[in-house]
């Protein structure tokens, strides 16, 4: 069956999915811990048409991340993933907001984009509360701002200020969204599992493919790394 | 005090004609800064060729080139001069293309010697954004603003200590509690 499982039907329970996951989990070889745990789901993987674009449809044409795209692709066709469009509106007010939040000499900073605003805004205009994101920036400004300004302290060694009418207006919105990594998706297979292929070393296995989804661009610290293998 | 654009490619000049490959890195973090902050496309152009040609001077491949009184070395230089002095005459748009120009060469100069599939200006691009993804932006805007590959970016910066740095929020253990209520019967089973 091919089709590109365009609906406007969201079933609660399902989850957000950002470009970062696809890249890292597929390039990290563990997209079958994907394909595990959306089987057991409440809900799908919502895909925007933006992460479509840029995870599947422009890499499959570039030899380096061809083959990537194509298992993507096959997913995609096998239902895996679920693409929805985001309201246009919405998507801008997220995006007015967070790139009205922080300061630096008096000049807004211009830190987020419109294909990560629109993740925010499929979530918000659907109820939907788990975005997966392995991208740092967008899963701070929803778990830590402020953690986030005082980041940006540091690495520009100057004076962030924050606008609290979008800083307020900001955590309204999002007030219910968590974010989730591909290391918890990782995490979820191995509680299912999905690593027990390997046997005796399927916790050797889970660690290895934890450090993999990390060197791949999934946004955790080697002790959260340690921290979640004692987890699970 | 923050540096003029003038200020910078007039120290990016000085570092290339010294051959000071640690100077030129110098410009290369600098301006990266400057180009996350202010997002003008000229930022982007001297952070790509400071980082050229930190790696132009210093390694041994490229040292016809590089080496004083060279055509390419001479002909760089010029442009990169020419570049300052239109930036303080305030022709920012004659500036770039000066800029431009000295990208150009760089790659023309590359190609002729080929080794690897990502040129030094496409390895450029992917540090630059890396960078300013790890000072705060987010990946999509990096990408967006410097044409690096989405997965380079990603791919680099899990080999930094970034994540490290900045990122810790919840407990692996309230993250992994919180996913299990999202599997068929809110929870997973145990191993």
């Amino acid at each position: 069956m091919a089709n590109n499982n365009k609906s406007s039907q969201i079933s609660p329970g399902s989850i957000v999915c950002d470009s970062s996951v696809l890249i890292s989990i597929t390039d990290a070889g563990l997209f079958g811990a994907l394909v595990v745990v959306s089987r057991n789901l409440q809900g799908s993987l919502i895909i925007s048409e933006a992460v479509q674009r840029e995870s599947i449809d422009r890499p499959i044409n570039n030899p380096q991340y061809a083959f990537s795209a194509v298992r993507l692709k096959r997913a995609l066709m096998d239902g895996i993933f679920q693409v929805a469009t985001p309201n246009p509106s919405t998507t801008q007010k997220i995006l007015g907001l967070t790139n009205s939040m922080f300061s630096i000499n008096g000049r807004p900073m211009n830190l987020v984009h419109q294909g990560e605003a629109e993740l925010l805004a499929l979530a918000v205009d659907n109820n939907l509360s788990t975005l997966l994101i392995d991208e740092r920036t967008t899963r701070m400004f929803v778990e830590d701002p402020i953690g986030m300004k005082n980041h940006m302290e540091r690495e520009f060694n100057a004076k962030i200020s924050v606008n609290q009418k979008a800083f307020q207006d900001f955590q309204m919105i999002t007030r219910n969204i968590h974010a989730l990594r591909s290391a918890e998706v990782v995490g979820l297979a191995y509680e299912m599992n999905y690593f027990s292929k390997f046997r005796e070393l399927k916790e050797k296995a889970f660690e290895s493919a934890l450090y993999s989804i990390k060197f791949n661009g999934c946004a955790i610290s080697f002790d959260e790394i340690k921290e979640l293998v004692r987890e699970v | 005090m923050v540096a003029t654009i003038e200020e910078v490619i007039l120290r990016l000049n000085k570092a290339f004609v010294k051959g000071n490959p640690h100077e030129l890195r110098e410009v290369t973090n600098q301006s990266t800064s400057s180009f996350a902050i202010y997002q003008k496309k000229v930022w982007l152009s001297i952070a790509l060729i400071s980082y050229a040609l930190s790696k132009i001077v210093e390694k041994p491949r490229y040292e016809k080139y590089a080496s004083k009184g060279s055509k390419f070395s001479d002909s760089v230089s010029n442009c990169i001069q020419k570049a300052a002095a239109l930036c303080k005459l305030g022709k920012v748009a004659d500036c770039q293309t000066e800029l431009d120009n000295v990208i150009t060469q760089i790659q023309t100069m590359e190609s002729r010697d080929m080794r690897f599939l990502s040129d030094l200006i496409v390895k450029g691009r992917t540090k630059v954004a890396a960078t300013m993804y790890a000072q705060g932006l987010s990946l999509d805007t990096v990408v967006d603003l410097t044409g690096a590959e989405r997965n380079e970016v990603l791919s680099y910066t899990g080999k930094t200590t970034v994540p490290d740095r900045m990122g810790r929020t919840f407990s692996a253990k309230d993250r992994m509690a919180y996913a299990r209520k999202l599997l068929k019967g809110g929870k997973a089973s145990k191993r």
